[in-house]
């Protein structure tokens, strides 16, 4: 992905709960998945260009850098309200793409979002905005108000995307994305997707379950040849 | 490599210590308990009301419930000293300070610390002490002047009733500044003079004190104006080098004469006679000349004169009594910490200010330097400036050169003959020791010689002086000890002249033979001729010298900025602190006459002196805050300091132009009339300060809240009268509240400027009903000023009549970082996420190295000795740093390890860093060290039993990353000038173990920025 992608005009301005109520219902043979980021082996940081992998998904870091810090870490004025676990935490002016590692479509049911302030914090209000990328080629952008270091949770229900951009706007009379200054910080957690033709991937538990045979193996041999 | 060499300094210290006490291992501290002192208290303890008093009023010592919560405080700290097994106290602190003072070993003091009873345990720190014309001067006495308003009473504003306390060094009662009656032409008559009427009333009913009795000092010494004195020696005795001098006396009476003369320069009878040593100065006048004064003596002349002085635990104690007796003003024109706000005498004045009570402290005379003591906010610390009374005189040689310089005879001098110093001696100048040389041409007395070397070979032959006029060059002894010398061999007259190797100041005082001070650049014309034989000489009269520029800095007055956070501006205000005239004791007096009035067999005469110093200027401020307390009752101590601050008119360079060094003056130098009707106030309360001290990462005293409780408020941004920013990384903002004390509404504009930075005040127009506060924030932005630098500017609010002026300063920082981020976990895998400030916007660049895990070094130390440890630190290093734990220590916070780091092998080389803690928590670290070999010196400053005492030494050196690190850091690809930036860093390490690593910034042409230094303790 390039920049080239990025935002789109903010067309249109709505509330999470109307949207979702304008969404068909999901389709059939859905599998959900919740991105969570409780991975300990990529706790870390995410420089621009690389990618945090989950449930067949990948998130890219497309500017500045993200944290997930392992649980328990207090990161300053960052949300703290999702039970003490890992979260993704992008600084700066950073910003970040969702896509599945096949290439395949998705449905993003909802997720959670929390703005990040510098100290002293920003006084304008900041917006979570999205550019949506959907199957059929088109494209939309969409904001939402966002809650100061904590986490509100967002039903969404946007269908057949092939990829997600997310990013903070600041609203001062009119929009300013990404919002300057690298005040454009915020975390995000537990994000709801639903894959419509699941693939079948090794998840991390299958990669961890296959590492154990062979290691099993590698024992059993050395028996044999005694 | 280690080695073992002995610590002589430390022994010898030792053997001296032993031979003097019991128990060599004894120190004096101050204990502070737990509880909130009463001055503070706020409720809580079951059945005893709060004793903290509202604002306006008094603490009332005398109350039931302030009985009761002081006899609740004398059972918490009885049981904290039968925890120790009921050591003797030397002092027990109710009121200002709760705690005691006593004789402890550090295990006694360990023992406290761990007992959670005492919230510190600090060894005692020992300071030294540090006006005809000035009411005048200070423009007190002019139509329409502070002197000539009412207060609510219709009084004038003389500070009818108000109670001035001076911790200093006693009171000499005898000079008429202190006495309660007038004579029929309505001057003012000591207590020992006869008839008169009485011109004061009883003390104002909030007096609870006491005139305490002694040697050469009884009650009857004390009257309606001089209303209480007491004095407080247990400090001073526990140390067994410090004995009293013969001429000390073991009371309230001054040994010394600087507390009379602060007392009276603050509160002295207006109209008293100055006799300066025999000779009539004309009359003087306190600042507040209807003030009533209490003494609280606590400094005393030791027979070794760096013995002597004013012990913290002992200051504590006076502080105490004098918040329980009443109070409202507090003069102490003492030494103090210059980096340390919570010093515990400092926190006892914080106590009486949440009391009430206006504290002014002296600068410090350590001047020009960057010495500034006394850097609480809550205080009002004073720096000393020249006032306009200059008389010069012509000196004439026989050779027909003339030269003036300062003088204060009036009469002028007939030709007489002149003899130097140097040829005037008991013995030839050739055959003297190099000693005796210095001590004959600088004309030492007896004293002199004694205290600052010298044999009675130095001494002046009568046979040579007498009749003469004698030049004795400056240095060593103080210049009045120079006429002194002059006089006792029977000299008419002296030149004192200062040389080129000497201070090169001009001083105006009087001197008990005619005298007349010259400048350095004649030193060689003088010298010359005086020691030519039949040399002659002839002084003109003193005449007032034309133009006077002043008020000027004097050049001893110590300087800012605030060297324990500068963030705060100090000195706050300057005041006359050069020549005052005010009473003094009497220095005729033989050993006889000292004797026979510490009898009380003979009353002595009362005397004047004029001195110098910033102890001369504080008594200026506590004198006016005494005027300003009686015209606003209710004010609270900081609304005083503030009308002060913002009401000062310029300091002047000697050349007569503005003096633009804040670091001199704070905010200008004290301008009383305008201070009585300033406008607008920055007010701040105890609690304010408390918060202040959480922003600086200190613990404010029990009773102002926990920082829990409060909350914190960085330096920058307490409510104070001056603004002063430290660091500037291309922006910044703070936000300051100001209340209407006039009578009436009000609209405010503001007008700012600092050179080289926009200032924005927003808003910049405030409208103000009488009482009324606004709150403002004033943003600063650079713009060309330079990086490093301070600059000085204002910012000033006018509502058309009156200006409230505050001085501003800045320093501008290329890059804000924090020098040091920790983290404490018993895992081995962590991230940190902070900000940095830039000053530019542009790319920066970061670079992480480490984690280095430490390398630890075990040996073992006694009480005395010291082991050094090599190391060897390459070029290149970022970070060394050397660093001993408790935990890592036999004994634990028991032991007292020191720890030292020089550059060279086995402790050789330059110090490059030190800690001497209390206990072995020991750290130093040194940034980008050059390329050698260092050693850390381990020292034993006290191991229990003395005996050898295990440790480990950690040591860590950061270079430049090489190869994949444990440590990662990212920044933002892209800065902003005035923005912040998060910088986030992770790491995964074994645990259990301390590292070490560095975060280095640095620019697009890869100018180094700043380090950012990581500790991870792992092991917890």
């Amino acid at each position: 992905m390039t920049r080239a992608w990025m935002f789109t005009t903010l067309r249109s301005m709505l509330v999470a709960s109307s949207v979702a109520m304008t969404m068909a219902a999901p389709v059939a043979h859905a599998a959900p998945v919740v991105i969570d980021f409780d991975v300990p082996p990529q706790f870390g940081i995410v420089f621009p260009g690389e990618a945090y992998v989950e449930d067949g998904f990948r998130i890219t870091q497309l500017n500045d850098y993200a944290l997930i810090a392992p649980p328990g870490d207090q990161l300053p004025g960052a949300p703290s309200n999702n039970g003490g676990s890992a979260y993704y935490a992008t600084y700066g002016e950073g910003y970040f793409a969702l896509e599945r590692e096949n290439g395949g479509s998705f449905n993003l049911d909802g997720l959670w979002a929390g703005f990040i302030p510098q100290d002293p914090p920003l006084a304008q209000t900041i917006i979570l905005a999205f550019d949506l990328f959907f199957a059929d080629g088109s494209t939309d952008a969409l904001a939402y108000n966002l809650p100061v270091s904590a986490f509100g949770n967002y039903n969404l229900g946007f269908e057949d995307l092939e990829a997600v951009i997310f990013y903070t706007c600041v609203f001062t009379g009119s929009f300013s994305c990404p919002t300057g200054n690298n005040n454009g910080q915020f975390a995000m957690d537990n994000i709801r997707l639903t894959v419509a033709d699941p693939v079948e991937l090794p998840e991390p538990a299958s990669f961890a379950l296959v590492s154990a045979a062979l290691l099993g193996l590698g024992v059993s041999r050395r028996r044999t040849a005694r | 490599m280690i080695t073992v060499r002995h610590f002589a300094a430390l022994s010898l210290l030792s053997v001296a210590t032993a031979a003097g006490a019991q128990n060599a291992q004894q120190k004096q501290y101050i204990v502070r308990l737990a509880d909130a002192p009463a001055a503070t208290y706020q409720g809580g303890v079951a059945g005893i009301a709060a004793t903290r008093p509202v604002p306006g009023a008094k603490l009332n010592a005398t109350a039931a419930n302030t009985r009761a919560y002081v006899g609740y405080l004398a059972q918490q700290r009885g049981a904290a000293i039968a925890s120790i097994g009921n050591v003797p106290i030397q002092h027990a602190y109710s009121y200002a300070f709760n705690g005691f003072s006593a004789m402890l070993t550090d295990a006694q003091a360990a023992a406290l610390r761990a007992s959670g009873r005492a919230v510190s345990v600090e060894p005692v720190e020992r300071y030294r002490m540090n006006t005809t014309r000035t009411p005048d001067f200070l423009g007190l006495t002019a139509p329409g002047g502070l002197w000539s308003k009412f207060d609510p009473g219709a009084r004038r504003a003389l500070g009818e009733d108000v109670i001035i306390g001076i911790i200093d060094s006693g009171i000499w009662p005898e000079n008429p500044s202190f006495g309660d009656r007038v004579n029929a032409s309505g001057q003012p008559i000591a207590y020992n003079e006869s008839g008169g009427t009485l011109a004061y009333g009883p003390p104002p009913a909030k007096w609870k004190g006491a005139c305490t009795s002694g040697a050469g000092f009884n009650a009857s010494m004390c009257n309606n104006k001089l209303i209480g004195a007491r004095y407080y020696h247990a400090g001073f005795d526990a140390n067994p080098r410090a004995i009293r001098t013969s001429f000390e006396y073991l009371s309230a009476r001054d040994g010394d004469g600087h507390g009379t003369h602060t007392a009276s320069t603050a509160g002295g009878n207006f109209g008293a006679r100055a006799v300066i040593d025999g000779i009539d100065a004309g009359r003087m006048s306190g600042m507040a000349p209807r003030a009533r004064l209490a003494t609280y003596k606590v400094c005393w002349e030791a027979t070794i004169q760096d013995e002597g002085g004013c012990y913290g635990n002992d200051a504590i104690k006076a502080i105490d009594d004098a918040v329980a007796d009443g109070v409202d003003v507090l003069n102490y024109s003492v030494g103090g910490s210059q980096t340390n706000a919570a010093d515990p005498v400092e926190l006892a004045f914080l106590n009486a200010v949440a009391a009430g009570v206006f504290v002014a402290t002296s600068a410090g005379n350590d001047g020009p330097g960057n010495q500034v003591a006394h850097i609480g906010p809550w205080m009002m610390t004073t720096a000393a400036s020249t006032h306009d009374r200059y008389t010069v005189a012509s000196v004439t040689l026989g050779n027909g050169s003339t030269y003036s310089g300062p003088s204060y005879q009036g009469a002028g001098l007939a030709p007489t003959p002149l003899v130097l110093a140097h040829n005037a001696g008991v013995k030839p100048f050739a055959e003297l020791s190099v000693t005796d040389q210095t001590a004959l041409q600088r004309c030492y007395n007896a004293a002199d010689r004694a205290a600052l070397g010298g044999t009675a070979d130095a001494a002046l032959d009568p046979g040579k002086v007498a009749g003469k006029a004698l030049v004795c060059i400056r240095g060593g002894n103080v210049l009045v000890n120079k006429a002194d010398a002059d006089k006792v061999a029977g000299g008419a007259a002296m030149i004192i002249q200062n040389t080129p190797s000497s201070s090169d100041t001009l001083i105006l005082q009087p001197y008990v033979i005619p005298t007349v001070q010259l400048a350095a650049a004649s030193s060689a014309g003088v010298l010359a001729y005086a020691a030519t034989p039949n040399a002659s000489v002839t002084f003109g009269p003193g005449t007032q010298l034309a133009g006077v520029v002043a008020p000027v800095m004097a050049d001893f007055s110590s300087r800012g900025p605030n060297k324990g956070n500068a963030n705060i501006l100090k000195p706050d205000i300057a005041a006359p602190g050069v020549d005052v005239v005010a009473a003094y004791r009497d220095l005729s007096l033989t050993q006889a006459q000292h004797d026979a009035v510490a009898s009380g067999t003979l009353t002595p005469a009362a005397n004047a002196g004029s001195l110098q110093g910033t102890s001369m200027a504080a008594p200026h401020i506590a004198g006016i805050a005494a005027l300003l307390k009686q015209l606003y009752p209710t004010w609270s101590p900081a609304a005083i300091k503030s009308a002060m601050m913002t009401s000062t008119n310029p300091v002047k360079l000697a050349d007569g132009g503005v003096d633009p060094t804040p670091w001199g003056f704070g905010a200008g130098h004290v301008n009383p009339n305008a201070a009585s009707d300033p406008g607008l106030v920055y007010d701040a309360t105890a609690t304010d300060f408390a918060k202040f001290l959480c922003g600086g990462g200190l613990t404010p005293p029990a009773g102002l809240g926990s920082c829990a409780s409060v909350g914190s408020v960085s330096a920058a941004n307490l409510n104070l009268a001056s603004i002063t920013l430290a660091d500037v990384a291309g922006s910044a903002s703070v936000t300051r509240t100001v209340t209407n004390v006039s009578s009436s509404p009000a609209i405010y504009t503001a007008s700012a400027s600092l050179p080289g930075w926009t200032v924005t005040t927003s808003p910049n127009a405030l409208s103000l009903a009488p009482g009324a506060k606004a709150s403002f924030t004033l943003t600063l932005t650079r713009d060309t000023a330079p990086v490093g630098s301070w600059t000085f500017g204002s910012l000033a609010w006018s509502d058309g009549t009156r200006t409230v002026r505050s001085p501003l300063s800045a320093r501008a920082l290329a890059f804000a970082a924090p020098a040091l981020v920790e983290d404490v976990r018993a895992s081995g895998s962590g991230s940190k996420v902070f900000q940095v400030t830039s000053s530019y916007t542009g790319v920066m660049k970061l670079s992480a190295s480490g984690l280095v895990p430490a390398t630890l070094t075990q040996s073992a130390v006694a009480t005395g000795f010291e082991q050094c440890t090599n190391f060897t630190v390459p070029a290149g290093t970022r970070v060394a740093r050397f660093q001993l734990f408790n935990a890592d220590t036999q004994g634990g916070a028991a032991t007292d390890l020191d720890l030292t780091v020089t550059r060279g092998p086995n402790g050789t080389g330059p110090v490059v860093g030190s800690s001497g803690g209390t206990q072995a928590n020991e750290l130093v670290q040194l940034m980008r060290p050059t390329a050698a070999t260092y050693s850390a010196c381990v020292s034993g400053y006290a191991t229990p039993g003395n005996a050898s005492a295990s440790y480990t030494l950690s040591s860590w050196l950061v270079g430049d990353p090489s190869g994949p690190q444990t440590l990662r850091a990212a920044m933002p690809g892209q800065v902003y000038a005035g923005g912040k930036a998060s910088v986030a860093a992770t790491w995964s390490v074994p645990a259990g173990a301390r590292y070490l690593g560095d975060l280095r910034f640095s620019d697009a042409s890869d100018t180094l920025l700043a380090d950012t230094v990581l500790f991870i303790n792992n092991k917890p």
